[in-house]
């Protein structure tokens, strides 16, 4: 019907991370609700949602090799761009390394020997939420007072066990 | 055909970084997988373009490539520097109490353990003064801050 209707789908590819960033940048990072995890990934998995359904949508209606392949480029432009967002949020949020490093910076702060206190206490307040969201997550369950992992759980387990095989990790966490 | 490839090409770059963790030889984990993901990735867009050329398949073989590199790495850097992966990986061996946890995970020993990994990674130092940046660290440092602008993160121990 269209010929070359993969290249508007290639420029949907750029267009669509293009837009939702923007409407970060300009609307959503300014509202106190897109401070928490989320609401930021739930952003994110609509827009794919859309994207795809709308690329996906577009490729069957003129169903041939190149749309369907423009489609896929649309949709992975999309998880690439949203896996990278989604991995500097995080990222920047506080941690131990972010607060280490701003110690390290102020020098005489920081000893390897006695970490100062309001750095142990970040591991406190992590520690205290952690576990809560792995229950809400359906991660773990209680069965009296032990903790287990779900059977959801165990497959992220599992995943986890078989990336650290490959990159050979001994030590994590 | 073009899928075909790109998953084999994925799978390749995955063993091939599998070996080279393997060697005796020192060296970053992640920047391992970039070089090893780099050349295989290199060689899959060559088939592609002597295949298809300029083309959409050419652009989906490689994007869906890069997106399942990227999320392999996000993975194993997750199982390297997440507390909450760690867990799953114990209590994937069997169930755990809360006491057992807060012993395990004990807040001073991770702090020392973070600690001594980003002074192995070379982001900081052990001085005379204590710990100090490297100029590796700043770096990292100046563009965690710029991101934290950005996200509008104001949490921090300040």
């Amino acid at each position: 019907m269209i010929g070359k209707s993969w290249i508007l789908l290639f420029i949907a590819a750029a267009l669509f991370p293009a837009l939702h960033l923007i409407v970060y940048a300009a609307i959503l990072r300014k509202l106190p609700i897109f401070s928490r995890e989320k609401p930021i990934f739930l952003s994110h998995f609509s827009s794919a949602c859309l994207c795809s359904a709308a690329a996906l949508g577009f490729a069957f209606y003129d169903l041939t090799g190149d749309s369907i392949a423009a489609a896929v480029t649309v949709v992975f432009a999309h998880g690439i761009y949203s896996l990278s967002f989604l991995e500097l949020w995080s990222l920047s949020q506080i941690s131990y390394s972010r607060e280490i490093l701003v110690l390290a910076g102020q020098k005489g702060q920081l000893k390897r020997s006695a970490p100062p206190a309001a750095l142990v206490q970040v591991g406190h307040a992590k520690k205290a939420g952690r576990l809560d969201s792995l229950l809400s997550l359906n991660i773990i369950n209680y069965q009296g007072d032990t903790i287990n992992l779900t059977p959801k759980g165990m497959i992220l387990a599992r995943t986890l066990q078989l990336m650290a095989w490959f990159a050979n990790l001994r030590q994590t966490g | 055909m073009w899928l075909i490839a790109s998953i084999i090409s994925f799978s390749l770059a995955l063993f091939l970084h599998a070996a080279v963790c393997r060697l005796p030889r020192p060296g970053n984990t992640v920047v391992r997988f970039f070089i090893v993901g780099s050349v295989i990735g290199c060689a899959l867009i060559l088939v592609l373009a002597l295949s298809y050329g300029f083309s959409p398949q050419l652009a989906a073989g490689s994007l869906v490539y890069a997106f399942l590199c990227e999320l392999y790495i996000f993975l194993f850097t997750l199982a390297i520097s997440s507390v909450s992966a760690n867990l799953l990986l114990n209590l994937s061996y069997g169930g755990m109490t809360q006491q057992q946890i807060e012993h395990k995970y004990n807040s001073s020993l991770m702090v020392t353990q973070r600690i001594d990994r980003m002074i192995a990674t070379g982001l900081i130092q052990e001085t005379t003064q204590g710990i100090t940046l490297t100029a590796r660290g700043s770096r990292l440092f100046g563009f965690l801050e710029g991101l934290r602008q950005f996200f509008r993160h104001t949490a921090s121990l300040d």
